[in-house]
This record gives C-alpha cells, structure tokens and sequence, in this order.
C-alpha cells in the first residue's frame, strides 16, 4: 500500500470516501492532507493547495457546495490518530503534533489551555495537519559522495523551509552510509525525538535507516546523544529538527564528543540560520562544518547551495 | 414417605428465601466491585496515564474484577483502531451479570463511553461523577440486601414451616 493509503483509516464517512477516490496516478504527488474546521478537505501537492471534488478530482479551488469538516468529525479522527488514548498523548498534543506509525506527522492546533507561556492540555482540535512520510531511496542524490572526504564525514547542518524535504533528505543519507555508499558502512546513531526519522513505533512499521543504524526514538536530544556516545559508539551522531528552546546547549554537550552530526534545520539562508538563537551557538562553537542549503517547497529536495562553515568558501549542488 | 415429601418442600420454600436474600447481596457486591473497578481506572488515567489498550488488559488479568468477563473480552477486541465505547456496549450489553439497578446499569454502561475519548484530567472528572452515582447505586443495594434479604429468608422459613404445619 502506498503510503498515502495507509493514512486513510485514521478517516471516515464521507472524508474517507473523497480521499479513497483520489486516483492513484494522483497520490505521490500528495504531501499533506489537511482538515480544518467548518472548511473543505483540502491536500498540498507540489503546486499548491488543492481540493477534493466529490469524484476525487483535484480541484485548485473549493467546490461550490463542499462539504466540510465538523467539530465532532475532528474530534474522532484525532481519538483515532492516538489509538483512542488522549490521555496518554498529552504531551505530544501540548506540543502540537503527534507522529504515526511510518513517520508521518500529524500537526494539531486548536483551543487550548495554557499558564505561564506553556501550554497544558487541547481541548478542541480545529486543525489537523497530515504530513505525509515518504521513503524515498535516492533523495539524497550524490550528497553522500559530494560530502565524504578524507574518509571522514563531516558535520551536516541540513536546512531548508517547511516542506523542503530536509528529514527525507536526512533519512536517506543516514540509510547510505549505513549502507556503506562512501566505503565502509558507518555505525549511525539516529536521536528521533519525534518519530519521524525512524517512523516505527511498532515493530515493523518504520522507515529503513539502513543495517547499521541504532534507533533513539522518543529520546530528547541531548539526552539521547549522550546516551548513544556512551553506550552505542557511533561513527556519526544523527538528528532531526534542531534549533528548539533549550536544545543549543543539549547538544553542544552531547555532541562535543569529535563524533560528526548530521542535523536538520528551519532556515532559507546562512544569515537566517545564523540569527536563530538557538541555532548561532551551535554554528560558532564550530559543531557544522558543511551547511547544505535546500531549494523551496516547490521542488523538495533540490540541494541549492552546500557551504563550506569553517573556510566559508561556497560551493553548489 | 409424605413427611418426607413435606419436609423436602418446606426445605425448598426456605431454601428459596435464602437463595433470594443471597442474590441481593451478590448483587450489592458486584456493584461494589464496580465501584473500585471505576476507582481503579481513575487512578490509573490520572497517575500513570497508561494507553486505554494496556490499561484494559491489566484490568482484564486483576484477579479482583474476575467477576466483570467483558473487560477480557474489550482487552481482546481493542486494538486503538475502533472507538472502546462502541466494543464496550456490545461487550456489556452480552454480558448476564448486568446489575438490575438502574444506577449501576447506567454506570457500567458509561464507562466505556469515557476511556480514552478525552485528556486523563476530563476522564478522571467524569469518571468521579460516576464513582459516585456507582456508590448511591450500591447504597440502595446494600440497604435492600439488608432489609428484603431478612424478608426473604424468613418468609422461606415461614412458609416452610407453614407447609409442614398444614400437611401435618
């Protein structure tokens, strides 16, 4: 089953039915469904938004009578994405998403209750975002040959904006030189704080990160580093999505082992990554030494620039 | 061979008194244990907030609520993919031990419709509004246990006794 396919469970009544009708010629192209309350069900592909007719046709704009999204219809796809235990997926909701077996990213936003800044518990989803994983051999094109040098992989600070492809691009570098594309196969420590490197929380249903890969999955960053220095003896240090509060010193701690790291990052340009609190004191510590910069959400993937962090000397794709 | 005959029915009369004062209690102590079942759950949900699937099968292998077979059953059925309030109203509606109290049928029906269908804080709230309609339900029980249990067992015994009486 594709994995567009293996979402359509989570859907029922009349969204299952306009979703199931999406031709399959259609569905790779699709990157997220998103459901939004009192509005139609909408998908995002590579041209943007799209919605669904009652035959399953993309249209570009709604249809003149669609049907939309009702607060209890919300409320019970999000009962199903955990299993029916929202008690003990408070934490992910209060953080805004939840990961499903395969990787994909369930993004949630709604009313909630928060105190000091922080927020404590949803108590009704309005918007439900699924982001579609996809294991896609190759997406990393010649990044691994183009990177290994010396023998050595460097330090990798992956960054792009939203939907560029950066944790698909990580997934399959850590799966190649698991593999052992560049010579012999590297020991990979991957931290997967939210599920979406690995995508398995039962056996069986996650992502392939290659034969030499251990998987931290649900472990905080640091803590996970640390842990996999001390017991797993990584040849590299990976993880996804850097750049939250409190990370930065996490992971200078964890990672100032001489261990590369492969990481991922928001961030368009070297200037924007650099004025990130979170991520400057990663970059002046010297923890990168490449920066590879992807290409817009249109064209996910796409390496645009790859620079050198210590010479600052800039090479491209 | 007819004193036996006699004896044997005012027996059965007094016998049938007790079995009637013994069902009485049972039935007050099944909506006990429905009490601590509901008591249980809540504790469960808001100190260690276990996933409804893992929390139905611990319930499930709890000597202590042996006497509820329909949380093996939901233990068996739930797999996270269907709502446990739908499986848990097949699974109580086939089970014969349903108490006959109104209050104690409503509330082992209701809480199916809570697990997992809300953050621990809401279900722990409404599961203590059920905790006490649970306990109203098995006061009454128990005060008619009392009352129609001793009722029961005398007129058995009376009528028993009558029964020799007249034959004789």
């Amino acid at each position: 089953m594709d994995e567009y396919g293996t979402l359509l469970p989570y859907f029922s009544g009349w969204m299952r039915q306009r979703l199931e009708a999406v031709p399959e010629g259609s569905r790779p192209s699709i990157r997220e469904i998103r459901l939004r309350l009192g509005q139609p069900v909408a998908l995002t592909a590579k041209d943007g938004p799209f919605f669904l007719s009652r035959e399953g046709r993309l249209l570009p704009r709604p249809p003149a009578f669609p049907e939309r999204a009702l607060r209890e219809e919300l409320l019970e796809i999000l009962k199903k994405v955990c299993g029916y235990s929202l008690q003990s997926c408070q934490q992910e909701l209060a953080q805004g998403y939840y990961t499903l077996p395969g990787g994909h990213r369930v993004g949630i936003a709604g009313t909630v209750s928060a105190e000091k800044g922080r927020v404590n518990a949803l108590w009704q989803p309005m918007c439900l975002n699924f982001r579609i994983a996809r294991q896609l051999p190759g997406a990393a094109g010649d990044l691994p040959q183009k990177l290994y040098s010396g023998g050595k992989i460097p330090s990798v600070l992956i960054a792009g904006v939203p939907s560029s492809g950066k944790t698909t691009l990580l997934r399959d570098l850590i799966r190649r030189l698991s593999m052992g594309e560049t010579g012999r196969c590297l020991q990979i420590a991957a931290v997967d704080e939210r599920g979406e490197l690995g995508g398995g929380r039962e056996q069986g249903t996650g992502l392939d990160l290659g034969p030499c890969t251990d998987l931290l999955s649900g472990y905080p960053k640091g803590a996970g580093m640390e842990i996999a220095l001390r017991t797993l003896a990584p040849d590299v240090l990976a993880c996804d999505e850097i750049g939250g509060e409190g990370e930065a010193a996490a992971i200078l701690s964890g990672a100032g082992a001489g261990v590369p790291l492969l990481a991922t990052a928001h961030g368009e340009t070297c200037r924007q990554i650099m004025s990130r609190p979170a991520l400057r004191p990663l970059l002046e510590a010297g923890i990168f030494d490449r920066l590879v910069l992807l290409d817009s959400s249109k064209n996910p993937g796409t390496v645009r620039e790859i620079l050198d962090l210590h010479h600052r000397e800039e090479g491209s794709a | 061979m007819k004193l036996l005959g006699i004896l044997l029915g005012g027996l059965a009369l007094f016998l049938m008194g007790n079995s009637l004062a013994a069902r009485l209690k049972e039935e007050a102590g099944l909506l006990r244990k429905g009490q601590l079942l509901i008591l249980r759950v809540r504790r469960e949900l808001t100190v260690r907030k276990l996933p409804t699937g893992q929390l139905l099968r611990e319930l499930a292998e709890d000597a202590d609520f042996a006497c509820f077979p329909f949380l093996q059953k939901m233990a068996d059925r739930f797999t996270g993919t269907e709502s446990p309030a739908f499986i848990w109203q097949e699974e109580i509606d086939r089970w014969k031990g349903l108490p006959h109290y109104p209050a104690g049928r409503e509330a082992f029906r209701e809480l199916g419709g809570i697990l997992g269908g809300s953050d621990g804080e809401s279900q722990a709230a409404a599961l203590l509004l059920l905790e006490e309609r649970m306990q109203n339900a098995l006061s009454q029980a128990e005060k008619k246990a009392a009352a129609d249990g001793k009722l029961c067992r005398s007129l058995g015994a009376l009528a028993g006794l009558m029964l020799a009486v007249l034959a004789i």
